[in-house]
Protein backbone atom coordinates (compact mmCIF):
# COMPACT_ATOMS: atom_id res chain seq x y z
CA UNK A 1 0.00 0.00 0.00
CA UNK A 2 2.02 2.92 -1.30
CA UNK A 3 -0.43 5.53 -0.05
CA UNK A 4 -0.33 4.32 3.53
CA UNK A 5 3.45 4.06 3.46
CA UNK A 6 3.69 7.65 2.24
CA UNK A 7 1.31 8.78 4.95
CA UNK A 8 3.26 6.95 7.64
CA UNK A 9 6.46 8.53 6.34
CA UNK A 10 4.84 11.96 6.40
CA UNK A 11 3.80 11.47 10.02
CA UNK A 12 7.33 10.46 10.93
CA UNK A 13 8.73 13.49 9.14
CA UNK A 14 6.42 15.77 11.10
CA UNK A 15 7.31 14.23 14.43
CA UNK A 16 9.15 16.53 16.78
CA UNK A 17 12.27 15.05 18.36
CA UNK A 18 12.39 14.75 22.12
CA UNK A 19 14.18 17.37 24.16
CA UNK A 20 14.64 21.08 23.55
CA UNK A 21 13.33 21.85 20.09
CA UNK A 22 12.97 25.61 20.26
CA UNK A 23 9.43 25.29 18.89
CA UNK A 24 6.56 27.30 20.32
CA UNK A 25 3.61 25.50 21.94
CA UNK A 26 1.53 26.51 18.89
CA UNK A 27 4.00 24.87 16.54
CA UNK A 28 4.03 21.71 18.62
CA UNK A 29 0.27 21.67 18.70
CA UNK A 30 0.05 22.19 14.92
CA UNK A 31 2.40 19.27 14.38
CA UNK A 32 0.38 17.03 16.69
CA UNK A 33 -2.91 17.99 15.07
CA UNK A 34 -1.58 17.38 11.58
CA UNK A 35 -0.18 14.00 12.59
CA UNK A 36 -3.49 13.02 14.14
CA UNK A 37 -5.39 13.92 10.94
CA UNK A 38 -3.03 11.79 8.87
CA UNK A 39 -3.11 9.01 11.47
CA UNK A 40 -6.90 8.92 11.37
CA UNK A 41 -6.80 8.66 7.59
CA UNK A 42 -4.21 5.89 7.87
CA UNK A 43 -6.26 3.99 10.45
CA UNK A 44 -9.41 4.40 8.36
CA UNK A 45 -7.62 2.92 5.37
CA UNK A 46 -6.00 0.08 7.28
CA UNK A 47 -8.67 -0.90 9.77
CA UNK A 48 -11.76 1.04 8.73
CA UNK A 49 -12.93 4.15 10.55
CA UNK A 50 -15.40 2.32 12.77
CA UNK A 51 -12.88 -0.22 14.00
CA UNK A 52 -9.97 2.21 14.39
CA UNK A 53 -9.45 2.77 18.11
CA UNK A 54 -8.19 5.92 19.79
CA UNK A 55 -5.16 3.88 20.90
CA UNK A 56 -4.37 2.92 17.32
CA UNK A 57 -4.81 6.45 15.98
CA UNK A 58 -2.61 7.90 18.70
CA UNK A 59 0.01 5.23 18.03
CA UNK A 60 0.00 5.98 14.29
CA UNK A 61 0.30 9.71 15.08
CA UNK A 62 3.18 9.09 17.47
CA UNK A 63 1.36 11.00 20.19
CA UNK A 64 -0.11 9.85 23.48
CA UNK A 65 -3.79 9.08 23.95
CA UNK A 66 -3.87 11.94 26.43
CA UNK A 67 -2.73 14.35 23.73
CA UNK A 68 -5.48 13.16 21.38
CA UNK A 69 -8.11 13.68 24.07
CA UNK A 70 -6.71 17.10 25.01
CA UNK A 71 -6.72 18.32 21.42
CA UNK A 72 -9.93 16.76 20.06
CA UNK A 73 -11.87 15.06 22.85
CA UNK A 74 -12.60 11.91 20.83
CA UNK A 75 -12.09 10.17 17.49
CA UNK A 76 -15.03 12.02 15.96
CA UNK A 77 -13.36 15.28 17.01
CA UNK A 78 -10.26 14.35 15.02
CA UNK A 79 -12.46 13.68 11.99
CA UNK A 80 -14.21 17.04 12.37
CA UNK A 81 -10.85 18.80 12.70
CA UNK A 82 -9.44 17.09 9.62
CA UNK A 83 -12.52 17.94 7.57
CA UNK A 84 -12.40 21.58 8.70
CA UNK A 85 -8.73 21.72 7.76
CA UNK A 86 -9.50 20.41 4.28
CA UNK A 87 -12.50 22.65 3.71
CA UNK A 88 -10.68 25.65 5.21
CA UNK A 89 -8.08 25.42 2.48
CA UNK A 90 -10.65 24.83 -0.22
CA UNK A 91 -12.62 28.06 0.18
CA UNK A 92 -9.84 30.58 -0.59
CA UNK A 93 -8.53 28.41 -3.43
CA UNK A 94 -11.95 28.33 -5.12
CA UNK A 95 -12.52 32.04 -4.52
CA UNK A 96 -9.15 32.98 -5.97
CA UNK A 97 -9.60 30.77 -9.00
CA UNK A 98 -13.13 32.01 -9.57
CA UNK A 99 -12.14 35.65 -9.35
CA UNK A 100 -9.33 35.25 -11.85
CA UNK A 101 -11.63 33.91 -14.55
CA UNK A 102 -13.20 36.03 -17.27
CA UNK A 103 -16.79 34.93 -17.71
CA UNK A 104 -18.51 31.90 -16.31
CA UNK A 105 -16.69 29.24 -18.37
CA UNK A 106 -13.33 30.40 -16.99
CA UNK A 107 -14.68 30.75 -13.49
CA UNK A 108 -16.20 27.28 -13.60
CA UNK A 109 -13.00 25.75 -14.89
CA UNK A 110 -10.99 27.61 -12.25
CA UNK A 111 -13.31 26.55 -9.45
CA UNK A 112 -13.31 22.88 -10.44
CA UNK A 113 -9.56 22.93 -11.00
CA UNK A 114 -9.08 24.40 -7.51
CA UNK A 115 -11.13 21.55 -6.04
CA UNK A 116 -9.15 18.90 -7.86
CA UNK A 117 -5.82 20.55 -6.95
CA UNK A 118 -6.82 20.65 -3.30
CA UNK A 119 -7.96 17.02 -3.40
CA UNK A 120 -4.68 15.94 -4.99
CA UNK A 121 -2.57 17.98 -2.56
CA UNK A 122 -4.47 16.86 0.53
CA UNK A 123 -5.74 13.49 -0.57
CA UNK A 124 -5.81 11.93 2.89
CA UNK A 125 -7.86 14.78 4.35
CA UNK A 126 -10.01 14.82 1.23
CA UNK A 127 -10.67 11.13 1.69
CA UNK A 128 -11.91 11.78 5.20
CA UNK A 129 -14.21 14.55 3.90
CA UNK A 130 -15.59 12.75 0.84
CA UNK A 131 -15.55 9.12 1.91
CA UNK A 132 -15.37 8.64 5.67
CA UNK A 133 -17.57 11.50 6.80
CA UNK A 134 -21.26 10.79 6.67
CA UNK A 135 -24.04 12.84 8.14
CA UNK A 136 -27.77 12.29 8.18
CA UNK A 137 -28.38 15.22 5.88
CA UNK A 138 -27.71 13.03 2.87
CA UNK A 139 -24.47 14.87 2.16
CA UNK A 140 -21.02 14.29 3.55
CA UNK A 141 -18.67 17.10 4.52
CA UNK A 142 -17.03 17.21 1.10
CA UNK A 143 -20.35 17.41 -0.71
CA UNK A 144 -21.65 20.03 1.72
CA UNK A 145 -18.54 22.15 1.22
CA UNK A 146 -18.70 21.90 -2.57
CA UNK A 147 -22.39 22.76 -2.58
CA UNK A 148 -21.68 25.87 -0.49
CA UNK A 149 -18.57 26.91 -2.40
CA UNK A 150 -19.51 25.98 -5.96
CA UNK A 151 -23.29 26.31 -5.89
CA UNK A 152 -23.39 30.00 -6.78
CA UNK A 153 -20.75 29.47 -9.44
CA UNK A 154 -22.82 26.63 -10.91
CA UNK A 155 -25.99 28.70 -10.86
CA UNK A 156 -24.22 31.48 -12.77
CA UNK A 157 -24.08 29.10 -15.74
CA UNK A 158 -27.84 29.25 -15.96
CA UNK A 159 -27.93 33.02 -15.46
CA UNK A 160 -24.96 34.06 -17.61
CA UNK A 161 -24.60 31.07 -19.87
CA UNK A 162 -27.65 31.66 -21.96
CA UNK A 163 -29.62 28.73 -20.63
CA UNK A 164 -33.33 29.21 -20.33
CA UNK A 165 -34.44 29.41 -16.73
CA UNK A 166 -32.29 29.45 -13.66
CA UNK A 167 -30.68 26.67 -11.71
CA UNK A 168 -33.25 25.06 -9.49
CA UNK A 169 -32.21 23.43 -6.22
CA UNK A 170 -32.57 20.05 -7.87
CA UNK A 171 -30.10 20.89 -10.63
CA UNK A 172 -27.57 22.16 -8.14
CA UNK A 173 -28.01 19.06 -6.02
CA UNK A 174 -27.57 16.62 -8.85
CA UNK A 175 -24.64 18.58 -10.29
CA UNK A 176 -22.88 18.39 -6.93
CA UNK A 177 -23.73 14.70 -6.68
CA UNK A 178 -22.30 14.07 -10.12
CA UNK A 179 -19.10 16.00 -9.43
CA UNK A 180 -18.48 14.33 -6.08
CA UNK A 181 -19.11 10.74 -7.21
CA UNK A 182 -15.94 10.18 -9.28
CA UNK A 183 -13.83 12.18 -6.80
CA UNK A 184 -14.98 9.94 -3.95
CA UNK A 185 -14.44 6.83 -6.10
CA UNK A 186 -10.84 7.75 -6.85
CA UNK A 187 -10.10 8.67 -3.24
CA UNK A 188 -11.64 5.42 -2.00
CA UNK A 189 -9.59 3.44 -4.50
CA UNK A 190 -6.36 5.27 -3.65
CA UNK A 191 -6.24 6.76 -7.18
CA UNK A 192 -5.90 10.34 -5.98
CA UNK A 193 -2.79 11.02 -8.08
CA UNK A 194 -4.81 11.11 -11.30
CA UNK A 195 -7.81 12.99 -9.93
CA UNK A 196 -6.84 15.98 -12.11
CA UNK A 197 -7.82 13.95 -15.18
CA UNK A 198 -11.44 14.42 -14.19
CA UNK A 199 -11.51 18.13 -15.06
CA UNK A 200 -12.93 17.95 -18.63
CA UNK A 201 -15.59 15.45 -17.67
CA UNK A 202 -16.63 17.52 -14.65
CA UNK A 203 -16.85 20.70 -16.73
CA UNK A 204 -18.84 18.95 -19.42
CA UNK A 205 -21.17 17.37 -16.88
CA UNK A 206 -21.92 20.57 -14.97
CA UNK A 207 -22.45 22.74 -18.04
CA UNK A 208 -24.64 20.06 -19.61
CA UNK A 209 -26.72 19.83 -16.42
CA UNK A 210 -27.48 23.55 -16.52
CA UNK A 211 -27.28 24.55 -20.14
CA UNK A 212 -27.33 21.44 -22.30
CA UNK A 213 -24.62 19.57 -24.18
CA UNK A 214 -24.28 22.07 -27.02
CA UNK A 215 -23.11 24.74 -24.62
CA UNK A 216 -20.86 22.20 -22.90
CA UNK A 217 -19.18 21.33 -26.18
CA UNK A 218 -18.41 24.96 -26.83
CA UNK A 219 -16.25 25.24 -23.75
CA UNK A 220 -14.83 21.81 -22.97
CA UNK A 221 -11.91 20.51 -24.92
CA UNK B 1 -38.60 9.24 14.40
CA UNK B 2 -39.23 6.20 16.55
CA UNK B 3 -37.72 2.82 15.90
CA UNK B 4 -40.94 0.85 15.55
CA UNK B 5 -40.57 -2.91 15.99
CA UNK B 6 -40.78 -5.00 12.86
CA UNK B 7 -44.47 -5.75 12.25
CA UNK B 8 -43.84 -9.34 11.14
CA UNK B 9 -42.63 -10.46 14.54
CA UNK B 10 -43.75 -14.03 15.21
CA UNK B 11 -45.95 -14.95 18.16
CA UNK B 12 -44.07 -16.67 20.98
CA UNK B 13 -45.68 -20.08 20.37
CA UNK B 14 -48.12 -21.91 18.17
CA UNK B 15 -47.01 -20.37 14.90
CA UNK B 16 -46.44 -23.75 13.29
CA UNK B 17 -43.29 -22.66 11.47
CA UNK B 18 -40.18 -24.77 11.03
CA UNK B 19 -36.87 -23.66 12.63
CA UNK B 20 -35.67 -22.66 9.14
CA UNK B 21 -38.71 -20.47 8.61
CA UNK B 22 -38.27 -18.86 12.02
CA UNK B 23 -34.64 -18.21 11.24
CA UNK B 24 -35.50 -16.66 7.86
CA UNK B 25 -38.08 -14.45 9.55
CA UNK B 26 -35.57 -13.29 12.16
CA UNK B 27 -32.93 -12.57 9.51
CA UNK B 28 -35.36 -10.51 7.48
CA UNK B 29 -36.46 -8.57 10.55
CA UNK B 30 -32.85 -7.80 11.40
CA UNK B 31 -32.14 -6.72 7.83
CA UNK B 32 -35.14 -4.42 7.83
CA UNK B 33 -34.16 -3.14 11.26
CA UNK B 34 -30.60 -2.20 10.30
CA UNK B 35 -31.97 -0.29 7.30
CA UNK B 36 -34.37 1.66 9.50
CA UNK B 37 -31.90 2.36 12.30
CA UNK B 38 -29.09 3.40 9.93
CA UNK B 39 -31.48 5.80 8.19
CA UNK B 40 -32.48 7.31 11.52
CA UNK B 41 -29.13 7.43 13.30
CA UNK B 42 -26.43 6.80 10.73
CA UNK B 43 -24.20 3.75 10.77
CA UNK B 44 -22.25 5.10 13.71
CA UNK B 45 -25.39 5.42 15.77
CA UNK B 46 -26.77 2.05 14.73
CA UNK B 47 -25.70 -0.04 17.70
CA UNK B 48 -26.53 -3.72 18.01
CA UNK B 49 -28.80 -2.81 20.94
CA UNK B 50 -30.83 -0.45 18.79
CA UNK B 51 -31.00 -2.89 15.90
CA UNK B 52 -32.21 -5.82 17.99
CA UNK B 53 -34.65 -3.53 19.79
CA UNK B 54 -36.11 -2.45 16.48
CA UNK B 55 -36.17 -6.01 15.11
CA UNK B 56 -37.63 -7.53 18.28
CA UNK B 57 -35.02 -10.28 18.56
CA UNK B 58 -32.74 -11.12 21.47
CA UNK B 59 -29.04 -10.34 21.54
CA UNK B 60 -28.24 -14.06 21.62
CA UNK B 61 -30.38 -14.65 18.52
CA UNK B 62 -28.60 -11.79 16.76
CA UNK B 63 -25.20 -13.34 17.41
CA UNK B 64 -26.41 -16.80 16.43
CA UNK B 65 -27.39 -15.39 13.04
CA UNK B 66 -24.67 -12.78 12.45
CA UNK B 67 -21.14 -12.52 13.69
CA UNK B 68 -21.32 -8.75 14.04
CA UNK B 69 -23.18 -5.59 13.04
CA UNK B 70 -20.90 -5.36 10.02
CA UNK B 71 -21.86 -8.90 8.96
CA UNK B 72 -25.52 -7.95 9.17
CA UNK B 73 -24.89 -4.88 7.02
CA UNK B 74 -23.14 -7.05 4.42
CA UNK B 75 -26.09 -9.45 4.36
CA UNK B 76 -28.56 -6.59 4.04
CA UNK B 77 -26.51 -5.00 1.30
CA UNK B 78 -26.20 -8.29 -0.62
CA UNK B 79 -29.95 -8.88 -0.45
CA UNK B 80 -30.77 -5.35 -1.61
CA UNK B 81 -28.21 -5.50 -4.41
CA UNK B 82 -29.73 -8.75 -5.68
CA UNK B 83 -33.19 -7.19 -5.74
CA UNK B 84 -31.93 -4.10 -7.56
CA UNK B 85 -29.92 -6.15 -10.06
CA UNK B 86 -32.98 -8.28 -10.80
CA UNK B 87 -35.13 -5.18 -11.26
CA UNK B 88 -32.61 -3.55 -13.58
CA UNK B 89 -32.09 -6.69 -15.66
CA UNK B 90 -35.83 -7.20 -16.05
CA UNK B 91 -36.30 -3.59 -17.16
CA UNK B 92 -33.38 -3.83 -19.58
CA UNK B 93 -34.87 -6.94 -21.18
CA UNK B 94 -38.36 -5.47 -21.50
CA UNK B 95 -39.86 -4.36 -24.78
CA UNK B 96 -40.11 -0.68 -25.61
CA UNK B 97 -37.90 2.26 -26.43
CA UNK B 98 -34.64 3.02 -24.64
CA UNK B 99 -36.38 5.82 -22.82
CA UNK B 100 -39.13 3.51 -21.63
CA UNK B 101 -36.60 0.93 -20.45
CA UNK B 102 -34.71 3.59 -18.50
CA UNK B 103 -37.93 4.79 -16.87
CA UNK B 104 -38.85 1.18 -16.13
CA UNK B 105 -35.52 0.45 -14.49
CA UNK B 106 -35.65 3.60 -12.35
CA UNK B 107 -39.23 2.94 -11.28
CA UNK B 108 -38.41 -0.65 -10.38
CA UNK B 109 -35.37 0.40 -8.35
CA UNK B 110 -37.34 3.07 -6.51
CA UNK B 111 -39.98 0.45 -5.71
CA UNK B 112 -37.31 -1.77 -4.12
CA UNK B 113 -35.93 1.14 -2.09
CA UNK B 114 -39.42 2.13 -0.96
CA UNK B 115 -40.30 -1.44 -0.05
CA UNK B 116 -37.37 -1.54 2.40
CA UNK B 117 -37.49 1.75 4.33
CA UNK B 118 -34.05 3.12 5.10
CA UNK B 119 -32.34 1.06 2.42
CA UNK B 120 -31.22 4.17 0.50
CA UNK B 121 -28.96 5.29 3.33
CA UNK B 122 -27.63 1.79 3.92
CA UNK B 123 -26.78 1.29 0.26
CA UNK B 124 -25.42 4.70 -0.62
CA UNK B 125 -24.38 6.27 2.69
CA UNK B 126 -23.38 3.74 5.30
CA UNK B 127 -21.57 1.04 3.39
CA UNK B 128 -18.35 2.90 2.83
CA UNK B 129 -18.14 3.35 6.61
CA UNK B 130 -18.65 -0.27 7.54
CA UNK B 131 -15.19 -1.61 6.82
CA UNK B 132 -13.26 -2.61 3.71
CA UNK B 133 -15.57 -5.46 2.67
CA UNK B 134 -18.71 -3.32 2.70
CA UNK B 135 -16.87 -0.46 1.00
CA UNK B 136 -15.69 -2.90 -1.68
CA UNK B 137 -19.25 -4.13 -2.23
CA UNK B 138 -20.44 -0.54 -2.54
CA UNK B 139 -17.77 0.37 -5.07
CA UNK B 140 -18.33 -2.80 -7.12
CA UNK B 141 -22.07 -2.20 -7.22
CA UNK B 142 -21.63 1.41 -8.30
CA UNK B 143 -19.24 0.31 -11.05
CA UNK B 144 -21.71 -2.36 -12.18
CA UNK B 145 -24.67 0.01 -12.22
CA UNK B 146 -22.61 2.68 -13.99
CA UNK B 147 -21.82 0.17 -16.72
CA UNK B 148 -25.49 -0.71 -17.08
CA UNK B 149 -26.38 2.97 -17.22
CA UNK B 150 -23.70 3.63 -19.82
CA UNK B 151 -25.12 0.84 -22.00
CA UNK B 152 -28.59 2.20 -21.50
CA UNK B 153 -27.58 5.78 -22.39
CA UNK B 154 -25.68 4.58 -25.43
CA UNK B 155 -28.80 2.74 -26.60
CA UNK B 156 -31.14 5.71 -26.41
CA UNK B 157 -32.72 6.71 -29.67
CA UNK B 158 -32.28 10.27 -30.95
CA UNK B 159 -35.94 10.99 -30.23
CA UNK B 160 -35.23 10.47 -26.53
CA UNK B 161 -32.81 13.35 -26.52
CA UNK B 162 -33.61 17.00 -26.11
CA UNK B 163 -34.10 18.84 -29.42
CA UNK B 164 -30.89 20.79 -28.90
CA UNK B 165 -28.80 17.84 -27.78
CA UNK B 166 -25.45 17.01 -29.28
CA UNK B 167 -25.07 14.69 -32.22
CA UNK B 168 -25.69 11.08 -31.31
CA UNK B 169 -22.90 8.85 -30.20
CA UNK B 170 -19.97 11.15 -29.84
CA UNK B 171 -18.93 14.75 -29.72
CA UNK B 172 -16.16 17.08 -30.80
CA UNK B 173 -14.66 17.00 -27.32
CA UNK B 174 -14.64 13.25 -27.18
CA UNK B 175 -17.49 13.04 -24.70
CA UNK B 176 -19.70 10.28 -25.93
CA UNK B 177 -23.08 9.28 -24.67
CA UNK B 178 -21.49 6.00 -23.64
CA UNK B 179 -18.63 7.61 -21.74
CA UNK B 180 -17.80 5.65 -18.55
CA UNK B 181 -16.95 8.70 -16.49
CA UNK B 182 -20.08 10.57 -17.49
CA UNK B 183 -22.22 7.55 -16.71
CA UNK B 184 -20.64 7.37 -13.26
CA UNK B 185 -21.35 11.07 -12.71
CA UNK B 186 -24.92 10.64 -13.90
CA UNK B 187 -25.35 7.78 -11.45
CA UNK B 188 -23.91 10.01 -8.72
CA UNK B 189 -26.42 12.68 -9.66
CA UNK B 190 -29.26 10.17 -9.56
CA UNK B 191 -28.16 8.89 -6.16
CA UNK B 192 -27.94 12.48 -4.88
CA UNK B 193 -31.55 13.05 -5.90
CA UNK B 194 -32.70 9.78 -4.30
CA UNK B 195 -30.80 10.46 -1.07
CA UNK B 196 -31.96 14.06 -0.96
CA UNK B 197 -35.57 12.87 -1.13
CA UNK B 198 -34.96 10.10 1.41
CA UNK B 199 -33.60 12.45 4.08
CA UNK B 200 -36.69 14.62 3.59
CA UNK B 201 -38.85 11.57 4.17
CA UNK B 202 -40.39 11.44 0.73
CA UNK B 203 -40.24 9.01 -2.14
CA UNK B 204 -38.42 10.52 -5.12
CA UNK B 205 -40.31 10.73 -8.37
CA UNK B 206 -39.02 8.49 -11.15
CA UNK B 207 -39.07 11.46 -13.53
CA UNK B 208 -36.64 13.54 -11.49
CA UNK B 209 -34.22 10.63 -11.15
CA UNK B 210 -34.44 9.93 -14.88
CA UNK B 211 -33.67 13.57 -15.62
CA UNK B 212 -30.55 13.32 -13.45
CA UNK B 213 -29.45 10.16 -15.24
CA UNK B 214 -30.02 11.73 -18.65
CA UNK B 215 -27.70 14.68 -18.10
CA UNK B 216 -24.81 13.35 -20.21
CA UNK B 217 -27.20 12.67 -23.05
CA UNK B 218 -29.63 15.50 -23.19
CA UNK B 219 -29.08 18.00 -20.46
CA UNK B 220 -32.05 19.38 -18.68
CA UNK B 221 -33.63 22.81 -18.85
CA UNK B 222 -36.13 23.50 -16.11
CA UNK B 223 -38.10 26.05 -18.11
CA UNK B 224 -38.38 24.12 -21.33
CA UNK B 225 -38.83 20.54 -20.15
CA UNK B 226 -41.08 19.17 -17.46
CA UNK B 227 -39.50 20.52 -14.28
CA UNK B 228 -39.85 19.75 -10.58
Amino acid sequence: MIVTEETAAEIERLTIPEGRTGLSPEQVRASQERRLYLALALAARNEGYEVASVEKIAAYALVSKTTLYQLFGCKEGVLRGAVEEFVGGLAPAIEAASEEGHGWPDRLRGGLEAVLDRVAAESELARLAFVEDRSLTGLNAGETALEALLGTLFDSIAVDGGAAGTGAGLIRRLAIGGVCAPIADRLAAGRDADVGDLLPSLQYFVITAYAGPDRALEFVT
Amino acid sequence: MSEAPEPDKLPRAGHGLSPDQVRANQEQRLISAICRVVAERGYRGASVSRIIGSAGVSRSTFYELFESRSALLLAARARLERRLDTAIEAAAAAAGSGDERLHGAVSACLAVLTDEPGSTELLFGASRLAGPEAAGMHDEAMARWSLQLRRCLAGLEPKDRAPDAAAPGASRSGHARGDDQLARMALGAGVAVVRGAAVRGRRPEADEVVRALLIPVAGYRPSTRAGP
